[in-house]
């Protein structure tokens, strides 16, 4: 019979250039936090896209996410999109799917930034400023 | 200051082509230099640059007495400058052998009367700057919302896992300082110095 592996839980610590991550199968939460600034964001990214995908085919029922990034370079910020992609594809499977986008209240950039993100993605996406 | 002086590999002709080259971007970096500088740099720019650069920024007394608002808007917009070196900073004759990633430039961050001055000098193949100066010239006509219109549009016009490219850095850059100042001066025969002045206040 061929049992399928459990999705694993993923844990990235943080450098002066890449936030912390956790990646939680089991209870269906993702989190970023810190700064996403390297200069290979693609290479990156490919272990936490592979774990999305990966998750995503485990059928989970509901994935919460919360995103509280102090910066994010230019070429993260299209890295982050796909990781938004994905998660929309899983909304549009049937997954529960929310995600809120924290904020420090004065920092209009990353608001902007995330006002773009909530306008291009179709799954629920929270702003929710944090004070400084 | 940081200065590490501009490598010369190759055999000694190219090298002394290199050292000509090489002479446009220091005495560049020799004029900026000067005055209440908060971070220098000229060289090849790798990523243990980058991030030593990042902590000396982030650290700086300079920075720590302005409003946090400007304190991040100049981190952000030094966070591009200096990764669009990495990236894209042309290394007349290449790097040498065994030498890390990364591209040749000069970066100085430094503060002014009226506020605080982000400048960088590169070289560019001749080949690469029509393209750049149409850019350039696209930014220069945009006003912030349309910057901001077409930040958004390049973050969706390439497809999953591609990269979006040096010139989204450009247009970040411009969002975020009062002023952007260009230049393209000589540097030998195949390519020009390109610099880059951003006001932030």
């Amino acid at each position: 019979m061929n049992m399928k592996k459990p999705v694993q839980d993923m844990v990235i610590e943080p450098t002066g250039k890449t936030p912390l991550i956790r990646l939680d199968p089991g209870a269906g939460k993702l989190e970023f936090s810190g700064r996403l600034i390297p200069e290979d964001a693609i290479g990156f990214f490919l272990p936490i896209v592979d774990w999305i995908e990966e998750f995503a085919s485990s059928r989970p029922q509901e994935v919460r996410a919360k995103v509280n990034l102090d910066y994010l370079n230019t070429s993260s910020s299209k890295c982050m999109l796909d990781v938004f992609k994905k998660l929309e594809r899983m909304h549009a499977d049937g997954v529960s799917v929310a995600l809120d986008w924290c904020y420090k209240e004065e920092d209009e950039d990353m608001l902007e930034m995330g006002e773009d993100y909530q306008s291009i993605v179709d799954f629920p996406f929270k702003l929710v400023a944090e004070e400084e | 200051m940081v200065l590490r002086s501009v490598p010369l590999p190759g055999p000694p002709t190219l090298a002394r082509g290199l050292r000509a080259m090489g002479k446009e971007l220091e005495g560049w970096f020799s004029r900026q230099n000067c005055g209440e500088v908060i971070y220098a740099f000229c060289g090849v720019i790798t990523e243990a640059v980058t991030e030593k650069a990042f902590t000396r920024v982030e650290g700086s007394p300079v920075l720590a007495a302005e409003p946090v608002a400007l304190r991040r808007r100049v981190f952000r917009a030094f966070v591009e400058a200096i990764q669009n070196l990495f990236h894209h900073g042309e290394t007349p004759g290449g790097l040498m052998a065994g030498e890390p990633p990364g591209g040749m430039g000069a970066i100085v961050l430094r503060r002014e009367t009226r506020g605080l001055r982000l400048a960088t000098a590169s070289y560019i193949g001749l080949s690469r700057v029509p393209a750049l100066e149409a850019h350039l010239g696209e930014i220069r006509q945009a006003s912030p919302s349309d910057l901001r219109h077409t930040l958004r549009n390049r973050l969706l016009a390439k497809p999953p896992g591609e990269k979006l490219g040096g010139q989204r850095g450009l247009l970040l850059q411009a969002s975020l300082g009062d002023h952007m100042a260009t230049s393209f001066s000589p540097a030998g025969p195949s390519h020009r110095l390109f610099v880059l002045e951003l006001d932030l206040v």
